[in-house]
């Protein structure tokens, strides 16, 4: 669909993606297209250059896939919204597995994804894995998502409290994510956003590495999205920058107004 | 003397002598399930340091002691002011013992005696790729003739290669670590771990012919298999194997299974692809692969994969307490994987059901283990009983070892 946001919404957007400190190549990947309020940050994971591979096919192919779904329903509310990203993730899922069998050398390729989109006086968030969507609402941080990981399910479970689980092994081991062996079920909210707000989209390089507290003193920091992004980036990497940082910065404001 | 030794010199305890002949660990505290509890010291934590072995190697790490560690009468860790000791095990560091050095806790006095490190063979050294075909490199290992690819799994590539001299066939399996993540010391802990695993000689287990490790990459030159895994027999089949083949196949396995597990070995992977196959008809025989080497690359920190989040193989195979804590991975986990891979092998399903939950990982820790009597294939009562006591989610009701299913299996088969 031609999405109604953008004649509701202007948006300011800024994306930086970093190599961080430890790593040699960059297997994060983003996406962003303001005019349809489409924005996108996928991690790479299986080794080698696959990781690459997986994150890239996902932030290329999704956004196309979902896109071209929505067009054949102009009229989507947001519970048809929230079924669609929740198709075109599952699908997306399956081929990147199939693509995964049918080449020996990406076996074992995957990625995570979250996702954004805004819709009429809504945003629709879908994930997969432990790449994270923020809302940053009157000043407050707010996490919208759930890290699909080993840690996060067992503490879900009670199986282990949640001292346990910020430095449990089963934190680096994702329980869902794109590519994945069974039907990839992607966690979608919407949520209503009225007014001016910002939303981080981020891989774990970032959310790995800082505090929800610091994360929020940076975006209030950083009025711009591209000095939050810089400021985030600078502060992962501080930190240790143990992995690839990718974060992406979009400021709304209602159409006609600027962007705070 | 090739064990690491600790002899406690001075305290309740003294004269006492504790060896590490292979990789170990060893806990000393207050509590009783140490390995070396002293319940009467005040100034000794419940849970006071740990200490690992990896002959000729050893580590020292305080567990967040109240009153730490000191090597040589210099203070390891231990816990300051406000903190607890999660935190203060968090941030000490581990101490690199030498031979000589003194451990003191409380009334406690250690003494380490290390072992003269081997020398070992002369560094074998694997030239560069050399490219042989069009968009192929075939890598050149000295004493190998290597001829084709022949598989590329998650854990490095396998090549056809034949022994220069007498002809030997093998599969080569080589793998390439994540580049940033290596350093000598890395690369001799992940070949000592490995020495264990290559000392395994038993005829359903895929023997080790030689390793090596050169210009980043380690080489592992093993048995080769010509009739390809049960993974691979499952699919030339339709996707099922009869029972009288896959009770066979599985028999076997836990023949060599009960073998690794009395050298103290568990697999920690076992699938129908790391079962091999060697032979046709009345003559095949099944061989279990890749003893130690996913479980050690992985511990040894070389595995990017797991430093950047990975989905972290199939689940189909795996017991719920590996996924909770590999850690806890035991014989008895083993077990519960090969009756897995069995169930697999004549369903062509996983045991556990994953459609019914959002996260497959729930299926496991929820105990989703579907019974193989509702998987629509016609099975002998008392077989499909085996299987499922094979498949227990509560690891007590289990088979406590490979010998004992093996038995029970091969008590019902037809």
């Amino acid at each position: 669909m031609r999405l109604s946001l953008s004649k509701k919404r202007r948006f300011s957007c800024a994306c930086l993606s970093d190599l961080g400190r430890k790593r040699s190549g960059n297997e994060d990947a983003w996406h962003a297209d303001p005019e349809r309020g489409l924005f996108l940050v996928a991690d790479g994971m299986g080794g080698q250059s696959c990781g690459e591979v997986a994150s890239r096919a996902v932030a290329e192919e999704l956004p196309k896939a979902l896109l071209e779904a929505l067009a054949a329903r102009p009229e989507a509310d947001g519970p048809a919204v929230e079924q669609a990203l929740r198709a075109a993730i599952a699908a997306c899922s399956a081929s990147l597995r199939e693509r995964s069998r049918q080449d020996p050398r990406l076996r074992g390729m995957g990625s995570t994804v979250v996702l954004a989109l805004f819709h009429g006086p809504c945003a629709t968030i879908a994930h997969l894995g432990d790449s994270r969507a923020y809302l940053m609402d009157k000043g407050r941080l707010q996490r919208l998502t759930r890290d699909h990981n080993l840690a996060s399910l067992l503490l879900d479970l009670k199986k282990i409290t949640p001292e346990e689980a910020a430095d449990h092994p089963g934190r680096h081991r994702l329980t869902r994510h794109v590519g994945m062996e069974t039907t990839a079920v992607a966690d979608v909210r919407t949520l209503r956003c009225k007014g001016a707000g910002r939303l981080l989209l981020c891989s774990d390089g970032l959310s790995g590495m800082l505090p929800d507290q610091r994360i929020a003193e940076l975006l209030r920091e950083n009025p711009d999205p591209e000095s939050a992004c810089r400021g985030l980036v600078a502060a992962a990497n501080k930190a240790g920058g143990e992995d690839n940082i990718t974060v992406l910065v979009a400021d709304w404001s209602p159409a006609g107004k600027a962007a705070a | 003397m090739s064990a690491v030794r600790l002899e406690v010199t001075r305290g309740p305890q003294a004269g006492k002598v504790f060896e590490f002949p292979a990789h170990d660990t060893f806990i000393f505290g207050r509590s009783g399930e140490c390995h070396c509890a002293i319940p009467d010291d005040p100034y000794i934590s419940a849970n006071h340091f740990l200490l690992e072995a990896n002959p000729p190697d050893c580590e020292l790490r305080d567990l967040g002691s109240k009153n730490g560690t000191r090597v040589n009468g210099e203070l390891c860790g231990g816990r300051t002011k406000g903190e607890d000791h999660r935190q203060a095990a968090k941030r000490a560091r581990p101490v690199r013992l030498k031979d000589g050095d003194l451990i003191t806790a409380g009334q406690t006095e250690f003494k380490v005696s290390l072992p003269r490190p081997d020398p070992g063979p002369a560094t074998k050294t694997l030239a560069r790729p050399a490219a042989s075909a069009p968009g192929e490199a075939l890598p050149q290992v000295p004493g190998w003739r290597v001829e084709k690819e022949v598989a590329k799994g998650g854990m490095g590539t396998v090549y056809l290669a034949f022994r220069e001299g007498d002809g030997e066939r093998t599969a080569l399996k080589v793998v390439r670590p994540e580049a940033a993540r290596m350093n000598k010391h890395l690369i001799d802990l992940f070949l000592r771990e490995m020495k264990v695993s290559l000392g395994l000689r038993h005829p359903n287990i895929v023997r080790f012919l030689d390793e090596g490790f050169s210009d980043g990459v380690f080489y592992f030159a093993m048995e080769f298999c010509e009739s390809g895994s049960a993974a691979e027999l499952m699919e030339k089949n339709g996707g099922r194997l009869e029972l009288s083949l896959a009770g066979r196949i599985a028999a076997q396995a836990l023949e060599g299974l009960g073998y690794a597990h009395s050298r103290s070995i568990v697999h920690r992977d076992l699938k129908p692809h790391n079962i091999l196959l060697h032979g046709e008809g009345p003559a095949l025989q099944a061989k279990l692969a890749d003893f130690g080497i996913a479980k050690d690359f992985s511990l040894a920190g070389m595995s990017g994969m797991t430093a950047s989040g990975s989905g972290g193989g199939t689940l189909y195979f795996m017991p719920k307490e590996q996924l909770r804590d590999f850690r806890k991975t035991r014989p008895v986990s083993d077990v519960f994987s090969l009756g897995a891979c069995l169930y697999n092998m004549l369903t062509n399903e996983p045991v556990y059901d994953f459609e019914s939950v959002a996260d497959p990982c729930l299926a496991v820790l929820q105990d989703k283990v579907v019974p193989i009597g509702r998987r629509g294939v016609r099975l002998p009562e008392p077989v499909a009983a085996v299987i499922d006591k094979s498949v227990a989610p509560d690891m007590s009701r289990r088979f406590q070892t490979a010998a004992e299913f093996r038995q029970a299996l091969q008590s019902v088969l037809p």
